[in-house]
């Protein structure tokens, strides 16, 4: 095997293996306790488990079939996102075990089925899809920087500042993917349209 | 003569109706969630399910602390038919003691008031592994609690304390410097434990003024039924 491949699916790897470190109390306890972490790290590391276990191999053969143009990834990553930037859905998440397992689960699926989705979805879908999360993001994080009183029973207030700076951030970054996707040469685009069906 | 639907086709299709499907589904349990578009946090969701009488204590073991009252709910017959529950910790510097100040003063009203003569003051600890009955006894003592009027209790386990909480939509963080973060507020039980009535701290005659009143009504309630 090549070194950088090699490399490559150790990376990967080490990335679907992640959310196993959630098995362990204390460590899981630290990082939901700080909305900051639980918002920004968490779910995050989740969501590329998920990717990285499709990167690995893990496919669905029949996925082609119900995710015309990535169309079905999008819009589910979509819903994952705005479900878990609910205040309500947060503080539940940390209450209520079967909100948990629905968190870990939503969550790793958005990385699965997006890593398939991602490279089929036309550049105007991608703009769209792309565009839609950057916006929500960076309207929760406004309310979780403006809000004077606690969203989360859970976190303290403090803490629902510094999460508020990271989903703005987020978004600044996702409308530069956004932008650099709608704006990259007509020839790369034809060239990536015969894996989109 | 129609054509046969190609695999292209169909397969933009099943998408289409699995994303109508994905984006109903989520609608809808959004609608639930949010009571309608109209909360979106948990303290909202609480003030729904109090209003709606949706949230009730439910019978825990608690280690008695002080005073003549266990603390179980539902509770029995010749219990006071009024509950003012506040939840607290021994060791906490701030809201605790406003608490027990504010605490002390409808413990003066109410005994020069016979009409509020069953209503009960209940401070239950949520500090488990810090609390026990003789931590609270010198809280009571050093708060001049009555144990007529006024009674300290603390669930008999971690688990018991999370179930009452939980029940009655109370949350209290580790503020990570080894107290915690919770609410000031005064809850108004019935005899049954149903929950009727939110107080903030400073809304403790207003309280008071409930209690009492709640106190007259459940005997009529309850002939009623």
């Amino acid at each position: 095997m090549p070194r950088h491949r090699f490399a490559r699916t150790a990376l990967w790897s080490v990335l679907a293996a992640l959310p196993l470190l959630l098995l362990w109390p204390v460590l899981r306890q630290t990082i939901e306790g700080r909305m900051s972490l639980h918002m920004l790290l968490e779910f995050p590391a989740l969501f590329s488990a998920g990717w990285a276990a499709q990167r690995l191999g893990l496919r669905a053969p029949l996925l082609h079939w119900i995710d015309w143009r990535g169309w079905t990834g999008a819009t589910g990553v979509t819903l994952v996102s705005i479900t878990w930037m609910l205040p309500s859905m947060l503080d539940l998440s940390l209450m209520s075990p079967t909100v948990a397992a629905a968190k870990v689960v939503s969550w790793w699926l958005a990385g699965w089925w997006l890593a398939d989705s991602w490279r089929r979805l036309d550049p105007e879908v991608n703009l769209f899809f792309t565009g839609n999360i950057a916006w929500m993001t960076a309207t929760a994080g406004m309310l979780y920087l403006d809000t004077p009183q606690r969203l989360c029973v859970n976190h303290l207030q403090d803490d629902q500042r510094h999460a508020g700076i990271g989903p703005v951030l987020l978004a600044i970054v996702l409308g530069a993917i956004a932008i650099r996707q709608a704006t990259q040469p007509a020839a790369n685009t034809a060239a990536t349209a015969t894996a989109r069906t | 003569m129609r054509s046969p639907v190609s695999r292209d086709q169909l397969a933009r299709r099943l998408s289409s109706a699995l994303c109508l499907l994905l984006v109903s589904a989520f609608a809808w349990g959004a609608w639930r969630q949010t009571a309608g578009f109209d909360t979106w946090t948990f303290e909202g969701r609480r003030q729904l399910q109090l209003a709606s009488g949706d949230l009730r204590a439910p019978t825990v073991a608690m280690t008695k602390g002080f005073g003549n009252e266990t603390l179980v709910w539902p509770a029995g017959a010749t219990a006071p038919r009024a509950y003012l529950v506040e939840f607290i910790y021994t060791r906490c510097p701030t809201v605790c003691r406003t608490l027990g100040s504010q605490y002390q003063q409808m413990q003066h009203r109410m005994a020069q008031d016979p009409a509020l003569a069953q209503v009960h003051l209940a401070s239950i600890s949520f500090d488990v592994a810090n609390d026990g009955s003789t931590e609270l006894r010198q809280l009571a003592t050093s708060l001049g609690a009555d144990p007529a009027r006024w009674s300290f209790a603390v669930p008999a386990s971690d688990a018991e304390t999370q179930r009452l909480l939980r029940a009655l939509g109370v949350v209290a963080v580790a503020d990570g410097a080894g107290g915690f973060v919770h609410n000031g507020d005064m809850h108004l039980l019935d005899r049954h434990g149903q929950l009727r009535a939110v107080f903030t701290l400073d809304q403790w005659p207003q309280a008071l003024a409930a209690a009492g009143r709640l106190a007259v009504q459940v005997p009529t309630q309850a002939a009623a039924e």
